[in-house]
Protein backbone atom coordinates (compact mmCIF):
# COMPACT_ATOMS: atom_id res chain seq x y z
CA UNK A 1 0.00 0.00 0.00
CA UNK A 2 1.31 3.46 -0.75
CA UNK A 3 2.79 5.74 1.94
CA UNK A 4 0.03 8.55 1.79
CA UNK A 5 -2.71 5.57 1.30
CA UNK A 6 -1.67 4.43 4.43
CA UNK A 7 -0.97 7.87 6.21
CA UNK A 8 -4.78 8.55 5.36
CA UNK A 9 -5.96 5.26 7.04
CA UNK A 10 -4.11 5.96 10.31
CA UNK A 11 -5.67 9.60 10.09
CA UNK A 12 -9.14 8.06 9.28
CA UNK A 13 -8.49 5.75 12.46
CA UNK A 14 -7.35 8.50 14.32
CA UNK A 15 -10.23 10.41 13.77
CA UNK A 16 -7.95 13.10 12.42
CA UNK A 17 -8.75 13.97 8.64
CA UNK A 18 -9.73 17.11 7.76
CA UNK A 19 -12.21 17.64 4.87
CA UNK A 20 -10.19 17.50 1.85
CA UNK A 21 -8.66 14.27 3.75
CA UNK A 22 -12.01 12.65 3.90
CA UNK A 23 -12.39 13.26 0.37
CA UNK A 24 -9.29 11.73 0.02
CA UNK A 25 -10.38 8.19 2.02
CA UNK A 26 -13.19 7.55 -0.01
CA UNK A 27 -11.24 7.69 -3.05
CA UNK A 28 -8.27 5.17 -1.61
CA UNK A 29 -11.18 3.61 -0.83
CA UNK A 30 -12.97 2.94 -3.82
CA UNK A 31 -10.13 2.70 -5.80
CA UNK A 32 -7.79 -0.50 -3.63
CA UNK A 33 -9.84 -3.33 -2.26
CA UNK A 34 -7.47 -4.19 0.43
CA UNK A 35 -7.81 -0.65 1.56
CA UNK A 36 -11.51 -1.38 3.39
CA UNK A 37 -10.75 -4.54 4.91
CA UNK A 38 -6.91 -2.74 6.36
CA UNK A 39 -8.97 0.00 8.24
CA UNK A 40 -11.20 -2.61 9.50
CA UNK A 41 -8.56 -4.66 10.87
CA UNK A 42 -6.65 -1.34 12.29
CA UNK A 43 -10.13 -0.61 14.56
CA UNK A 44 -9.84 -4.24 15.37
CA UNK A 45 -6.24 -3.67 16.32
CA UNK A 46 -7.21 -0.52 18.39
CA UNK A 47 -10.15 -1.57 20.23
CA UNK A 48 -7.85 -4.74 21.26
CA UNK A 49 -5.08 -2.39 22.50
CA UNK A 50 -8.10 -0.55 24.68
CA UNK A 51 -8.46 -3.62 26.32
CA UNK A 52 -4.90 -3.98 27.73
CA UNK A 53 -4.88 -3.02 31.14
CA UNK A 54 -2.01 -4.72 32.99
CA UNK A 55 -1.12 -3.85 36.57
CA UNK A 56 1.73 -4.24 38.67
CA UNK A 57 2.34 -6.80 41.45
CA UNK A 58 0.53 -6.49 44.75
CA UNK A 59 2.14 -4.34 47.35
CA UNK A 60 3.64 -1.84 44.44
CA UNK A 61 3.07 1.41 46.77
CA UNK A 62 4.48 -0.09 49.84
CA UNK A 63 7.69 -0.74 47.89
CA UNK A 64 7.68 2.18 45.98
CA UNK A 65 7.81 4.01 50.00
CA UNK A 66 10.39 1.24 51.11
CA UNK A 67 12.61 1.93 48.45
CA UNK A 68 12.29 5.97 49.33
CA UNK A 69 13.11 5.49 53.30
CA UNK A 70 15.57 3.42 52.24
CA UNK A 71 17.04 6.30 49.86
CA UNK A 72 16.86 8.70 52.39
CA UNK A 73 18.35 6.58 54.82
CA UNK A 74 21.32 6.00 52.64
CA UNK A 75 21.11 9.50 52.14
CA UNK A 76 21.33 10.66 55.65
CA UNK A 77 24.23 8.21 56.26
CA UNK A 78 26.03 9.68 52.86
CA UNK A 79 25.32 12.91 54.28
CA UNK A 80 27.10 12.05 58.08
CA UNK A 81 29.92 10.03 56.58
CA UNK A 82 30.54 13.68 54.05
CA UNK A 83 30.21 16.25 56.98
CA UNK A 84 32.96 13.84 58.88
CA UNK A 85 35.08 13.62 56.52
CA UNK A 86 34.61 17.58 55.97
CA UNK A 87 35.17 18.05 59.42
CA UNK A 88 38.46 15.69 59.71
CA UNK A 89 39.68 17.41 56.20
CA UNK A 90 39.45 20.97 57.86
CA UNK A 91 41.66 20.64 60.81
CA UNK A 92 44.11 18.12 59.11
CA UNK A 93 44.32 21.49 56.74
CA UNK A 94 44.46 24.05 59.80
CA UNK A 95 47.16 22.35 61.57
CA UNK A 96 49.44 21.51 58.29
CA UNK A 97 48.82 25.53 58.28
CA UNK A 98 49.84 26.40 61.58
CA UNK A 99 52.90 24.14 60.80
CA UNK A 100 53.72 25.97 57.97
CA UNK A 101 53.40 29.44 59.55
CA UNK A 102 55.96 28.06 62.76
CA UNK A 103 58.19 26.85 60.21
CA UNK A 104 58.26 30.03 58.20
CA UNK A 105 58.28 32.00 61.83
CA UNK A 106 61.86 29.57 62.88
CA UNK A 107 63.26 29.62 59.91
CA UNK A 108 62.55 32.39 57.56
CA UNK A 109 62.05 29.72 55.17
CA UNK A 110 59.83 27.17 53.40
CA UNK A 111 62.57 25.41 51.68
CA UNK A 112 63.04 21.11 52.67
CA UNK A 113 65.98 22.08 55.25
CA UNK A 114 63.56 24.15 56.76
CA UNK A 115 60.87 21.90 57.02
CA UNK A 116 63.16 19.34 57.73
CA UNK A 117 64.88 21.53 60.82
CA UNK A 118 68.00 21.20 58.92
CA UNK A 119 67.86 24.88 58.17
CA UNK A 120 70.85 25.88 60.27
CA UNK A 121 73.44 23.15 60.19
CA UNK A 122 76.69 23.04 58.70
CA UNK A 123 78.30 19.75 57.51
CA UNK A 124 80.72 18.03 60.17
CA UNK A 125 83.59 18.09 57.57
CA UNK A 126 87.52 19.50 58.89
CA UNK A 127 87.03 22.90 57.97
CA UNK A 128 83.71 23.44 60.18
CA UNK A 129 85.06 21.98 62.76
CA UNK A 130 88.19 24.20 62.70
CA UNK A 131 86.12 27.40 62.34
CA UNK A 132 84.36 26.26 65.28
CA UNK A 133 87.61 26.20 67.70
CA UNK B 1 -3.87 8.02 52.59
CA UNK B 2 -6.92 8.08 52.84
CA UNK B 3 -6.82 11.75 53.66
CA UNK B 4 -5.63 12.65 50.50
CA UNK B 5 -8.35 10.33 48.49
CA UNK B 6 -10.52 13.26 48.31
CA UNK B 7 -7.75 15.61 47.27
CA UNK B 8 -6.78 17.47 44.03
CA UNK B 9 -3.87 17.07 42.30
CA UNK B 10 -2.61 20.55 43.17
CA UNK B 11 -2.31 19.85 46.27
CA UNK B 12 -1.07 16.93 46.19
CA UNK B 13 1.38 17.97 44.25
CA UNK B 14 1.94 20.65 46.51
CA UNK B 15 2.62 18.11 49.25
CA UNK B 16 4.76 16.18 47.82
CA UNK B 17 6.93 18.97 47.19
CA UNK B 18 6.88 19.35 50.62
CA UNK B 19 8.23 16.13 51.33
CA UNK B 20 4.62 14.51 52.52
CA UNK B 21 4.74 10.78 51.53
CA UNK B 22 1.40 10.04 52.30
CA UNK B 23 0.48 12.39 49.01
CA UNK B 24 2.84 10.58 47.29
CA UNK B 25 1.19 7.20 47.87
CA UNK B 26 -2.15 8.43 46.44
CA UNK B 27 -0.61 9.90 43.77
CA UNK B 28 0.85 6.41 43.37
CA UNK B 29 -2.77 4.52 43.58
CA UNK B 30 -3.76 7.22 41.24
CA UNK B 31 -1.45 6.57 38.66
CA UNK B 32 -0.05 3.22 38.70
CA UNK B 33 -2.16 1.49 36.22
CA UNK B 34 -1.69 4.24 33.96
CA UNK B 35 2.22 3.76 34.48
CA UNK B 36 1.89 -0.07 34.49
CA UNK B 37 0.28 0.21 31.02
CA UNK B 38 3.62 2.58 29.57
CA UNK B 39 5.78 0.46 31.36
CA UNK B 40 4.19 -3.23 31.05
CA UNK B 41 3.56 -2.45 27.08
CA UNK B 42 7.20 -0.95 26.70
CA UNK B 43 8.84 -4.18 28.48
CA UNK B 44 6.35 -6.90 29.01
CA UNK B 45 5.30 -8.48 32.05
CA UNK B 46 8.56 -9.00 33.45
CA UNK B 47 9.96 -8.42 36.87
CA UNK B 48 12.17 -5.49 35.31
CA UNK B 49 8.70 -4.06 34.78
CA UNK B 50 7.83 -3.37 38.25
CA UNK B 51 11.10 -2.34 39.01
CA UNK B 52 10.48 0.42 36.11
CA UNK B 53 7.73 1.53 37.53
CA UNK B 54 9.27 1.65 41.27
CA UNK B 55 11.61 3.72 39.58
CA UNK B 56 9.08 5.96 37.70
CA UNK B 57 7.57 6.97 40.95
CA UNK B 58 11.04 7.21 42.80
CA UNK B 59 12.30 9.90 39.77
CA UNK B 60 9.00 11.81 39.99
CA UNK B 61 10.01 12.48 44.35
CA UNK B 62 12.96 13.30 43.18
CA UNK B 63 12.45 15.98 40.50
CA UNK B 64 9.22 17.25 41.53
CA UNK B 65 10.86 20.37 42.15
CA UNK B 66 11.02 20.39 38.23
CA UNK B 67 7.91 19.61 37.21
CA UNK B 68 5.95 22.66 35.68
CA UNK B 69 2.07 22.86 37.02
CA UNK B 70 1.37 23.77 33.56
CA UNK B 71 1.94 19.99 32.39
CA UNK B 72 -0.25 17.71 33.84
CA UNK B 73 1.18 14.80 36.45
CA UNK B 74 0.08 12.10 33.89
CA UNK B 75 2.01 13.57 31.51
CA UNK B 76 5.15 14.11 33.63
CA UNK B 77 5.06 10.38 34.80
CA UNK B 78 4.63 8.88 31.10
CA UNK B 79 7.96 10.75 30.14
CA UNK B 80 9.32 9.63 32.64
CA UNK B 81 7.91 5.84 32.29
CA UNK B 82 8.67 5.83 28.57
CA UNK B 83 12.14 6.87 28.91
CA UNK B 84 13.04 4.75 31.57
CA UNK B 85 11.74 1.44 29.58
CA UNK B 86 13.79 2.51 26.72
CA UNK B 87 16.85 2.85 29.41
CA UNK B 88 15.81 -0.69 30.42
CA UNK B 89 15.66 -1.91 26.81
CA UNK B 90 18.73 -0.82 26.27
CA UNK B 91 20.54 -2.69 29.02
CA UNK B 92 18.20 -5.52 28.20
CA UNK B 93 20.40 -5.86 24.86
CA UNK B 94 23.63 -5.13 26.06
CA UNK B 95 22.78 -7.60 29.07
CA UNK B 96 22.20 -10.25 26.22
CA UNK B 97 24.82 -9.67 23.46
CA UNK B 98 27.15 -9.62 27.11
CA UNK B 99 26.30 -13.26 27.84
CA UNK B 100 26.34 -14.26 24.42
CA UNK B 101 22.73 -14.57 22.92
CA UNK B 102 23.76 -12.27 20.09
CA UNK B 103 21.06 -11.19 17.52
CA UNK B 104 18.34 -12.15 19.93
CA UNK B 105 16.57 -9.31 20.24
CA UNK B 106 13.98 -8.10 23.55
CA UNK B 107 11.17 -9.65 22.08
CA UNK B 108 12.66 -13.25 22.72
CA UNK B 109 13.25 -12.59 26.53
CA UNK B 110 9.37 -11.17 26.24
CA UNK B 111 8.25 -13.98 24.97
CA UNK B 112 9.96 -16.45 27.47
CA UNK B 113 8.85 -17.71 30.89
CA UNK B 114 9.21 -14.48 32.10
CA UNK B 115 5.59 -13.93 31.20
CA UNK B 116 4.73 -16.88 33.04
CA UNK B 117 5.85 -15.79 36.53
CA UNK B 118 3.36 -13.17 36.38
CA UNK B 119 -0.52 -14.22 35.90
CA UNK B 120 -1.93 -12.49 33.38
CA UNK B 121 -5.26 -13.57 31.61
CA UNK B 122 -5.09 -14.52 27.77
CA UNK B 123 -6.23 -11.68 26.05
CA UNK B 124 -3.87 -9.35 28.35
CA UNK B 125 -0.69 -11.75 27.81
CA UNK B 126 -1.79 -11.43 23.75
CA UNK B 127 -1.50 -8.06 23.80
CA UNK B 128 1.87 -8.02 25.48
CA UNK B 129 3.25 -10.97 23.10
CA UNK B 130 2.20 -8.68 20.17
CA UNK B 131 3.27 -5.42 21.17
CA UNK B 132 6.53 -7.44 21.83
CA UNK B 133 6.60 -8.22 17.73
CA UNK B 134 7.17 -4.33 17.06
CA UNK B 135 9.83 -2.00 17.16
CA UNK B 136 10.42 0.04 20.54
CA UNK B 137 10.10 2.76 18.44
CA UNK B 138 7.42 1.99 16.98
CA UNK B 139 5.86 0.62 20.28
CA UNK B 140 6.02 3.85 22.28
CA UNK B 141 4.06 5.44 19.29
CA UNK B 142 1.18 2.95 20.35
CA UNK B 143 1.36 3.28 23.75
CA UNK B 144 1.03 6.71 24.17
CA UNK B 145 -0.99 7.40 20.86
CA UNK B 146 -3.64 4.35 21.16
CA UNK B 147 -3.56 3.21 24.28
CA UNK B 148 -2.75 6.12 26.41
CA UNK B 149 -5.31 8.44 24.03
CA UNK B 150 -3.03 11.36 24.00
CA UNK B 151 -3.19 13.39 20.55
CA UNK B 152 -0.83 12.89 17.60
CA UNK B 153 0.69 16.38 18.39
CA UNK B 154 1.25 15.21 22.13
CA UNK B 155 2.87 12.21 20.97
CA UNK B 156 4.80 14.16 18.95
CA UNK B 157 5.89 16.42 21.38
CA UNK B 158 6.96 13.53 24.06
CA UNK B 159 8.71 11.38 21.79
CA UNK B 160 10.40 15.34 20.22
CA UNK B 161 9.51 13.57 16.51
CA UNK B 162 7.43 15.36 13.99
CA UNK B 163 3.86 14.62 13.37
CA UNK B 164 4.40 12.88 10.32
CA UNK B 165 6.60 10.46 11.87
CA UNK B 166 4.44 9.07 14.49
CA UNK B 167 1.60 8.57 11.51
CA UNK B 168 4.57 6.63 9.85
CA UNK B 169 5.51 4.45 12.73
CA UNK B 170 1.85 3.86 13.74
CA UNK B 171 0.96 2.58 10.53
CA UNK B 172 3.79 0.37 10.23
CA UNK B 173 3.17 -0.87 14.11
CA UNK B 174 -0.58 -1.32 13.29
CA UNK B 175 0.40 -3.77 10.28
CA UNK B 176 2.58 -5.66 12.20
CA UNK B 177 0.62 -5.71 15.12
CA UNK B 178 -2.79 -7.01 12.84
CA UNK B 179 0.14 -9.83 11.84
CA UNK B 180 0.91 -10.64 15.80
CA UNK B 181 -2.48 -10.37 16.71
CA UNK B 182 -4.33 -12.95 14.12
CA UNK B 183 -1.29 -15.04 14.12
CA UNK B 184 -1.35 -15.18 17.61
CA UNK B 185 -5.27 -15.98 17.59
CA UNK B 186 -5.03 -18.31 15.16
CA UNK B 187 -2.48 -20.35 17.68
Amino acid sequence: MKTKNEEILVKALLSELNDAEKKELEVVLHSDESAAETLNDFEKVKNNLKSFKPDFSEGFEQSVLQRLAQLSTGQTRQGRVFRLMLRLTMSASAAVLLLLLYVIWQENSLSLDGLLGLAGLKSDDFTNLLANY
Amino acid sequence: MEQYKQADEALLVQLVKQGEEAALAELIRRYRRMVARVVIGMLGNTPEADDVGQETFIRFWNSIETYRHDAKVSTFLTRIAINLSINELKRRNRRSEWVGVLHENERNLINNNEIDAFEQSDEQERITKALAEIEPDHRQVVILRLVEGYSTKETAQMLEVPLGTVLSRLSRALEKLRTAMNKLEEA
